[in-house]
């Protein structure tokens, strides 16, 4: 699961990132002393567009997904080398 | 440890950036403990700069002939290049020129269009940011740049330790509070002395380009009642990706606080931020740059064009040369 950091020195309580969230039941809530808590990292879809529209680039995602490109070139050989 | 052989090279700035340097000589001792001034026309006698210098600093804008060779030079001889202001960085005001037609503003200003090349330097067709030109090793943005970033760079170079990297933007500095946004209506202009001064610009209709201004600075301009107008330069994510442009950057800011959808509200915001600004106000600091003029939207280009047709501006440019011909008649006269 990814794990998300709010940086408090950063942040300037505009909660626009519990406005914009676009997970399901939203990932933010505004905490008891108006900075945003991370309630419900389980419903993050990794979009990141709460990094997009908060003003001071507090959000920080970690163990965001990585893009893995497999390299099929062996597979493929393989392939041809049973049908010759 | 043996010092490192230091080199300023002053392109078309204002001499700013130049003075920053001189002061962070000035202020912290230590560093010249660290570096020996090798090339530096306001400094040392030297008049060329020398084959192979361990740090070079570059402040200023090609807009000559003469600044394109100058930097060239420097690249050559430097094994670490760094770009001291918004100049040099980003294009900095002097980036503005293009907005205008460069053979007029000389007419403007020197009554003739092109200007001997045994007086002067021949002029480029429009303004280059030298980061744009050559590989850079760091960019110390701003105009001018506080001396604190000037030594801590040197320092680190002079270590050969990484320098410490900006991730944040203007607004974590900035005192003022951010609140919802209840009508979405752009102030043109400045705030005036009924702003609130403890209540940020945007959310109070007014523009402010902290948000999408590299930190650095410690907010001083909304600190004083002046919205930032982006000589740090734009927040790295805006100058690394190209889906983001300072505006569009700003524009999804401004439509979340307003209770917008970010995405799907975007041209909205954007049609409403050109209706009541001039799109020069987004690159006040960036115009000449690459970097944006590159960007797919194509805003900077865009703002240049626009500002180019504006016989506005035109006239001011025909008026002001008339006026500065009249003037050198009238003293070829005496
Ligand atoms: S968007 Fe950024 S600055 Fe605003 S509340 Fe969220 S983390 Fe804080
Ligand atoms: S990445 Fe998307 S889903 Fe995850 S917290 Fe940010 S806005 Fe919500
Ligand atoms: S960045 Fe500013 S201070 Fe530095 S040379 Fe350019 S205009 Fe002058
Ligand atoms: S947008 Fe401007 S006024 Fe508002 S918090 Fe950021 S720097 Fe301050
Ligand atoms: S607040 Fe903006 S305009 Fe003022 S010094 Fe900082 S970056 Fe420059």
């Amino acid at each position: 699961m990814v794990k998300i950091r709010i940086d408090l020195d950063k942040c300037k309580q505009c909660l626009n990132c519990v406005r914009a969230c676009t997970a399901f039941d939203g990932v933010y809530d505004e905490g008891p002393d108006g900075y945003p808590v991370v309630a419900r990292p389980e419903e993050c879809v990794q979009c990141l567009i709460c990094h997009t529209v908060c003003p001071t680039n507090a959000i920080i995602h970690e163990d965001y997904r990585e893009t893995v490109i497999i390299n099929p070139d062996k597979v493929i050989v393989e392939r041809y080398r049973n049908m010759i | 440890m043996s010092k490192l052989s230091f080199a300023f090279v002053p392109l078309s700035g204002c001499g700013g950036c130049e003075v920053q340097v001189l002061r962070a000589f000035t202020l912290h001792p230590e560093l010249e403990e660290l570096y020996d001034i090798v090339y530096w026309p306001m400094v040392v006698e030297t008049t060329e700069i020398p084959e192979k210098v361990d740090v070079v600093m570059v402040e200023g804008l090609v807009r000559t002939k003469e600044n394109l060779e100058k930097l060239r030079k420097a690249r050559f001889a430097a094994s670490k290049l760094i770009v001291v202001g918004s100049c040099a960085s980003w294009s900095g005001i002097g980036g503005a020129a293009d907005a205008l037609s460069a053979r007029l503003s000389m007419k403007a200003i020197y009554g003739r269009e092109q200007i001997n090349e045994d007086e002067a330097p021949e002029i480029l067709p429009r303004v280059f940011a030298p980061s744009d030109l050559v590989p850079v090793d760091y960019i110390i943005s701003r105009c001018p740049p506080p001396v604190e970033h000037i030594v801590i760079t040197l320092k680190a170079v002079a270590k050969g330790k990484p320098v410490p990297t900006a991730t944040s933007t203007v607004c974590s500095q900035c005192p003022r509070k951010m609140k919802p946004i209840e009508k979405l209506e752009f102030k043109p202009g400045l705030p005036g002395p009924d702003a609130d001064p403890e209540t940020c610009f945007l959310s109070q209709g007014y523009l402010c380009l902290g948000s999408v201004t590299t930190v650095g600075c410690g907010a001083p301009c909304p600190r004083f009642g002046i919205p930032c107008f982006g000589c740090g330069g734009p927040h790295y994510e805006i100058a690394e990706r190209r889906d983001m442009d300072i505006i569009t950057a700003l524009a999804r800011k401004i439509a979340t606080l307003a209770g917008l959808d970010p995405v799907k509200d975007l041209d909205i915001v954007i049609k409403k931020l050109l209706e009541a600004y001039d799109p020069r106000r987004f690159y006040v600091f960036t115009l000449g740059s690459e970097v944006l003029r590159r960007k797919p939207q194509g805003y900077a280009v865009q703002a240049i064009a626009r500002s180019k047709q504006d016989p506005k501006y035109r006239k001011l440019l025909e008026e002001r040369a008339k006026f500065v011909t009249e003037q050198s008649i009238n003293r070829n006269e005496e």
